[in-house]
């Protein structure tokens, strides 16, 4: 039930230490946040996610998909940002009523980096990052037992959650229910007979879940003993050093006027 | 048999948003060692009885319950499942919501891991309970590649690592096929007769049942109606069918036969039915 979207494999990133994952994904997110504002700054660290992302081993097909869900996202960003900063800078293209400066080209791709970079690295620290290891580095990291299996629980039923929705469709589909046909208005009217039965069927999981997990002495002691935990080695340390140097020398970068 | 493991007194449960009581007045006792199967048509209470001798109602289950109720030495309704943290094992019917992680060994630790037990002590007893059950080659697999009755096994084994004193079982097949009913059936019988284990189990399968409990309760409109051994209970066939109970098929045979004037006594099991005609 938990599986997650943890990615079975033998990566780099499968066999560092969580702990080293989590530091980098923060990493990415200080960097990301410093050069917000400036893409060409930012530049470097969405470079190093997308070469982690290929690092990570979570297959090329996936890759492929966050990376086309992000372009899309960078038309979206464009036409917001560089419309918002329109009067300012050098303008480089007029499409109608849409003047893009190079400031507004470099706000704008500063904050899709934003937001994209740490996804990525997030997306790279889950998919390489076992549930059981996750709940672990939290509680390493000082959060409560309590709470660190409850985030687990919540990001592990995500992909019942597709799944669910995934099924329910099929079945009404069989049953006759027409979902891309009529105005945007009658196809979200169509859609109650999805989501109604998604989040019942959601709920009744949820609530066994609760009662298996009540059984199984969750919550009982304060600390949660873990039997497999994960060893820091020298590549862990060579890495952080690494990712330190590289994202600590962005955001120095991008603090300079 | 040694004392008393379950004490039922009393006892009276309802739902929140249910008016009328779902258990009315359950006194039930089940001893150190000892089997009991509950049986009864769907909605005469016995999930509702496990649930709270788990200490779920009212605890995770918002509802009313009174009476008193004692397992494994914890009064039930005074602490809920905290108090009976690592005493008592639940096992339901459902083996795709019981499977949590995402290897069998993780499944197994996962009890003991939250009682905080040392990690020596969790290994050792995963690996006993997977020796016992011989679960040792599925430990590294993912649970959701096994089949139904195997995943109820890890189930079960995933309880068994908190070496409870008292094991509850609500309908653990009635979601398995005829393979995985087997394999389930088998290792309940195991647990009940190689480490006498105190059992108490919802359970449809009668002819099973007649073979392994010590005794056997049927309820009916959320009260127990009948008890006694296997024998007792299911020699008064037409007391049992008028509780929506199905008594184990030689039995029926027997009974019609009596019904015919043969005069002979209702067997419960088929070795007895052999005696009965003679052929034992």
């Amino acid at each position: 039930m938990l599986s997650g979207i943890y990615v079975e494999g033998r990566s780099l990133f499968h066999n560092l230490d969580p702990r080293a994952k989590l530091l980098w994904a923060l990493l990415v997110l200080a960097a990301s946040i410093a050069a917000q504002f400036n893409g060409l700054k930012s530049l470097p660290v969405f470079i190093s996610t997308l070469i982690a992302l290929s690092l990570s081993g979570i297959g090329a097909g996936l890759a492929a998909l966050l990376v086309f869900n992000a372009s899309v996202f960078l038309l979206v960003t464009t036409l917001v940002w560089a419309g918002m900063y329109a009067s300012q800078g050098t303008p480089l293209v007029t499409i109608g009523f849409l003047r893009i400066t190079d400031v507004g080209l470099l706000v704008a791709s500063g904050k899709f980096f934003l937001i994209v970079n740490p996804i990525l690295a997030f997306v790279v620290f889950f998919t390489t990052t076992k549930p059981y290891h996750i709940s672990w580095t939290l509680e390493k990291v000082g959060v409560p037992s309590k709470l660190a299996f409850s985030f687990v629980i919540a990001l592990s039923l995500l992909p019942g959650v597709v799944r669910a929705v995934r099924d329910v469709t099929d079945v009404q589909k069989l049953r006759g229910l027409s979902l891309d046909k009529g105005s945007l208005l009658e196809r979200l009217r169509k859609h109650v007979p999805v989501i109604v039965p998604v989040i019942s069927r959601l709920l009744s999981d949820v609530w066994d879940l609760s009662m298996v997990l009540a059984s199984r002495c969750f919550g009982v002691s304060r600390k949660r003993s873990y039997v497999e935990e994960p060893r820091w080695t020298r590549r862990d340390t060579v890495f952080v050093l690494i990712s330190a140097a590289f994202y600590l020398g962005v955001v120095a970068w991008a603090m300079r006027p | 048999m040694g004392n008393a493991a379950v004490t039922v007194r009393n006892l009276w449960a309802k739902y929140v948003g249910s008016g009328d009581w779902v258990l009315r007045g359950v006194n039930l006792e089940v001893r150190e060692g000892e089997m009991l199967v509950l049986m009864g048509p769907s909605g005469c209470g016995k999930s509702t009885l496990l649930k709270v001798l788990a200490g779920l109602l009212p605890w995770v289950i918002p509802g009313t319950v009174e009476g008193e109720v004692l397992v494994a030495g914890v009064d039930v309704l005074r602490y809920g499942y905290k108090g009976l943290a690592g005493k008592v094992g639940v096992v339901y019917q459902n083996p795709e919501v019981q499977v949590v992680t995402r290897s069998v060994f993780e499944e197994l630790a996962m009890a003991p891991e939250n009682l905080g037990l040392p990690k020596e002590e969790v290994r050792a007893r995963v690996e006993s309970v997977a020796k016992a059950l011989g679960l040792e080659d599925y430990l590294f697999k993912d649970p959701q590649s096994l089949s139904g009755g195997e995943k109820q096994l890890v189930a079960i084994a995933s309880v068994l690592t908190m070496r409870p004193r008292v094991l509850l079982l609500d309908e653990p097949t009635s979601m398995l096929d005829h393979l995985g009913t087997r394999l389930v059936l088998d290792l309940i019988t195991q647990l009940k007769r190689e480490y006498g284990l105190t059992i108490v189990a919802a359970e449809h399968r009668v002819e099973w049942a007649v073979e392994v409990a010590d005794r056997v309760a049927v309820m009916s409109d959320g009260a127990v109606v009948l008890e006694g051994s296997p024998s007792e209970v299911f020699s008064k066939v037409e007391e049992v069918q008028k509780y929506g109970v199905r008594p184990p098929g030689v039995s029926e045979v027997a009974y019609n036969l009596v019904r015919m004037g043969f005069p002979i006594r209702i067997p419960v099991r088929l070795s007895e039915m052999e005696e009965v005609l003679g052929g034992g």
